[in-house]
């Protein structure tokens, strides 16, 4: 019976209550009171929250060895070790605050980001879609933002100074090449991937990542959805064309498949037209993708995407501006990305990806042809290690295959020349977060290619200091390096990466919904091709000793605050540039470059109608041109360009949407340059045509259905 | 006698395991209780923390329960009508889907959690309609028809849907039938509801009461 008694005494013995007082005060390092902050006995209910002085007081009835927790958001957790029961007042804890990534400053030179999900980016995936004037086109929309000059003849971003083909695309990671569709001459192009595709956007302007090699001025880096939530299909029907997508969700799988047509010759026979179109714009394409995730978090994804286009135009010959020439064009463009993103561990996060493109333009003048064949195979990995909250690293490598096979054909003799390259890229980049206002990006590229056997190492450094709450001040330097065209590269053996080394200066002032920003920036080009003027096609005298500089100012504002339901952005660049490169004789402003770009793009959603309109205002100023019939080079001078457009969303239902655009509503007829002929006539005077738009105005109605389980789905997030 | 000893002895010990169980239990309710109290009865801001404060305490003390989690998202929520200050409001919100979220890694198929999560989404759409509407509306309401696949009877849930139904017929300017209908379906549901504990969210009723007033 002596056991039994032990053993009720045993365990009676946890409910005998003995009360204990514990009482004191909660301060920060610095010494001032933290109300609001969690002080408990580890494992138990005991305990009580520190009031506006930071005093706190509790009685438990834990005995024995306890450990009271002191906690508070944003603060490292204290710890104490205590005897119960046994009162214990007059305690003072001092809280230190943690340092947390989200607290410290990104830095923002160079940099707009669009995304859902980060905090503090200045836009959303549909900003880029709904942009007055940009007809839905991702180039379009990103021609509205500082730093971009509008070169209406090409359609493609033009960045700081820098030509159409130092912008470098990526989707999910991996490059894309041809990532605009092939157009004649003088036919703005548009990108192939629709707006719609992206939830995550980062254009730079400048001083990026030295992730990202291969380009001169800028890169545009485009992130797909992660994972479709629904399955659902959506319809369009479109002035241009037809549309049908189908999405299958499932629990840890989804796939959509998309098939798209689209012709302008209905259009184009209603709407007066300023080219002669031969074939008008046709182009058929269907794209699938597969997500799949795992439970530990391993996402898997994969694009594809096939497009053929036809185009054909009637225009003045290149060589004399007298006899007309036919000139038919067939594009067939292959794509494929596959990505997989997983971490091991918490702390390091990893990424593998590919992307394989084919592309083949058959350019047909009738008597004479250009055949021309790109294959790009693009690898990649990266892994990014995070030391501390303060210190991170990434690093990767990658890998580039290019190969270009052009054929000409003039009646019946034909040539072919193949160039193929092999490119090597590592990189090494440190995130250091010194302190909450201050941060550092440090890095190191090296890139190798095998065609011009040249090993470039290019060094990248930004910083950023929080200046107030909602300001700061950034700067970024970096040195970039890219392969020649391809064209020119089986014609000499002997040319180097081009080079551009940038400096910026940035201030951003960002606060609810109103942001501004200003950059400063200094380019400097070195290395760029040159070449002997007198040749068109086959060049002689080939030579990498071009030099460059752009020097600028970008000013951004925009206001999502002050009128209730509008949004507006306005923004501003002036560009001082001239080169030295290609055909140019001198130093001179390349026809591409303009002074002054200045966008206003304004947004208003009308409840009443629930429909959501703008309209976005661009000008830009006087583009050079050369006027051989002049004695100096690059003397003449376009008129300024401006155009006014328009669109509107209505969403009828919540699944239907009517959407309407137009461009040029003011009708000016807008020059963009002259060709001239590369023979004079028979008064020893060289023939001239303006450039101008294909048409005054582009105008674009469609229709879009959402038919899903759940009604309420549209595609505006899509528009 | 020995294996008799043995016998009282190990039930003994386990009616003792039971007691205390049981008496954990008491203590477990008596201070989701007091946490409950202390956010019904808030007068200000800092009382509410107090009762997310409290909450956390049995979070951590209890490992097994959501509950607590529950209600310190809901205070997390109520904290939110204290400050106009949108940011402020969005970082109540963002704290309350934390919270939420910790509540579901022990229940990850709980329908009341579930529906607290979409309430959230709800609340941060109400804010910023123009630029949120189209990306979180159909994340709230995708949370309500879980919490109903999960359990169809929960009156919360129904009450909410019915709510963001109403919305958007008040926008597209269709009838409020389907809304209304939820709405009063959602009233039979709390008359007909029973809290499976004395701690469980019982919330909502009053609210679909007002609403219900405005339907034909």
């Amino acid at each position: 019976m002596r056991l039994i008694a032990i053993l009720i005494l045993m365990f009676t013995g946890g409910y005998l209550t003995a009360q204990s007082l514990i009482s004191g005060t909660v301060l920060t390092t610095k010494e001032a009171p933290l109300p609001g902050a969690n002080i408990f006995i580890e494992g138990s209910f005991d305990g009580a929250t520190s009031d506006p002085d930071g005093h706190f007081s509790f009685y438990t009835v834990k005995t024995g060895s306890a450990t009271l927790v002191i906690s508070f958001v944003g603060f490292e957790t204290v710890k104490l070790a205590l005897e119960l029961p046994g009162n214990q007042s007059g305690l003072v804890i001092l809280l230190k605050e943690v340092f947390s990534r989200q607290d410290g400053v990104t830095i923002s030179a160079g940099a707009f980001e669009a995304s859902d999900e980060k905090k503090g980016t200045i836009f959303k995936p549909l900003d880029i879609a709904m942009t007055a004037g940009a007809t839905a086109d991702i180039a379009g929309a990103l021609n509205t933002l500082p730093g971009t000059q509008t070169v209406g003849e090409s359609g493609r971003l033009f960045v700081r100074g820098g030509g159409g083909r130092e912008t470098q695309a990526y989707i999910d990671g991996a490059q894309v090449r041809n990532f605009y569709n092939t157009t004649p001459a003088n036919v703005p192009a548009r990108s192939r991937f629709s707006p719609f595709m992206f939830k995550g956007t980062l254009f730079s302007t400048g001083g990026y990542s030295a992730e990202f090699g291969q380009a001169l001025s800028s890169v545009l880096s485009l992130n797909t959805e992660n994972f479709p939530e629904e399955s659902q299909t959506d319809l369009s029907l479109m002035s241009v064309g037809l549309g049908l997508a189908h999405t299958i969700s499932g629990e840890s799988m989804a796939i959509t498949g998309e098939v798209n047509y689209s012709n302008l010759s209905p259009y184009m026979s209603i709407v007066p037209q300023e080219i002669e179109w031969n074939t008008a714009p046709e182009s058929f394409d269907g794209a699938v993708s597969f997500r799949k995730k795992t439970e530990n978090g391993t996402l898997l994804k994969v694009y594809g995407r096939a497009e053929h286009q036809r185009v054909g135009i009637n225009r003045l010959d290149d060589i004399t501006l007298d006899a007309s020439e036919d000139m038919d064009i067939q594009n067939q463009f292959y794509y494929l990305n596959t990505s997989i993103m997983g971490t091991s561990g918490e702390k390091l996060t990893w990424y593998a990806g590919s992307s394989f493109g084919y592309n083949n333009d058959v350019f047909d003048f009738g008597a004479r042809s250009l055949n021309e064949e790109t294959g790009n195979l693009h690898l990649k990995h990266t892994w990014a290690y995070d030391w501390s909250e303060k210190l991170a690293v990434r690093f990767g490598g990658e890998y580039f295959l290019n190969n270009t096979d052009f054929t000409f054909r003039m009646g019946a003799l034909s040539t072919s020349q193949f160039v193929e390259e092999h490119l090597g890229g590592a990189f090494i980049e440190n995130d250091i977060y010194l302190t909450k206002k201050i941060s550092a990006r440090v890095g190191l590229r090296l890139d190798y290619s095998s065609f011009l056997d040249e090993l470039a190492l290019g060094p990248r450094f930004s910083m950023a200091y929080k200046t107030g709450q909602s300001s700061q001040v950034s700067l970024a330097y970096g040195t970039f390096f890219q392969t020649p065209q391809e064209q020119f590269l089986w014609q000499s053996p002997n040319l180097d990466f081009e080079k551009a080394d940038h400096y910026i200066l940035s201030y951003q002032h960002s606060q609810k919904g109103r942001t501004f920003r200003a950059e400063a920036y200094h380019k400097q080009y070195d290395r760029l091709i040159r070449f002997d003027p007198m040749t068109s096609f086959f060049h002689t005298g080939l030579e990498s000793t071009g030099t460059g500089y752009a020097n600028g100012l970008d000013i951004f504002w925009r206001d999502q605050k002050t009128i209730k339901n509008a949004d507006y952005w306005i923004s501003y660049s002036f560009l001082d540039t001239r080169r030295l490169s290609m055909d140019f004789l001198e130093e001179a402003v390349p026809s591409f470059a303009s002074a002054h770009n200045f966008s206003l793009v304004t947004k208003y959603f009308v409840v009443p109608i629930k429909t959501q309109a703008g309209f976005t205002f661009s000008y830009t100023s006087p583009r050079p041109y050369h006027d051989p019939n002049e004695e100096s080079f690059m003397n003449g001078r376009t008129p300024a360009f401006m155009d006014l457009s328009f669109n509107a969303a209505y969403l009828y239902r919540p699944h239907v949407i009517f959407y309407f655009s137009a461009t040029n509503l003011l009708g000016r007829e807008n020059i963009f340059g002259y060709r001239h002929a590369l023979q004079p006539d028979g008064e020893g005077h060289y023939p001239m045509e303006a450039v101008g738009q294909p048409a005054l105005r582009f105008l674009f109605l469609g229709i879009f259905i959402t038919l899903s389980k759940d009604k309420t789905k549209n595609q505006l997030d899509q528009l | 006698m020995k294996t008799k000893l043995l016998l009282i002895a190990t039930t003994v010990a386990l009616l003792m395991v039971i007691m205390y169980d049981a008496k954990a239990n008491d203590a477990l309710e008596e201070a989701m209780l007091n946490g409950l109290k202390q956010m019904n009865e808030a007068q200000s801001a800092q009382d509410l923390k107090n009762a997310v404060n409290v909450f956390e305490r049995i979070a951590q003390a209890a490992p097994d329960h959501w509950e607590p989690y529950y209600f310190a998202g809901l205070a997390n929520i109520k904290m939110a009508n204290y400050t106009e200050d949108m940011e402020a409001k969005d970082n109540h919100w963002d704290d309350a889907l934390k919270q939420i979220s910790k509540g579901l890694e022990r229940a990850p198929m709980e329908s009341e959690l579930i529906a607290l999560q979409g309430y959230c989404y709800m609340l941060k759409v109400s804010v910023d309609p123009a630029t949120r509407g189209q990306s979180m509306s159909p994340k709230a309401i995708g949370a309500f028809q879980k919490a109903l696949a999960i359990n169809s009877a929960n009156p919360r849930a129904t009450l909410m849907l019915g709510q963001m139904e109403l919305g958007m017929a008040q926008f597209f300017g269709t009838g409020p039938e389907k809304g209304c209908g939820l709405i009063k379906k959602s009233l039979d549901l709390f008359d007909s509801f029973e809290k499976p504990t004395p701690y469980a969210p019982d919330w909502g009723k009053e609210w679909a009461t007002n609403v219900a007033q405005s339907c034909p």
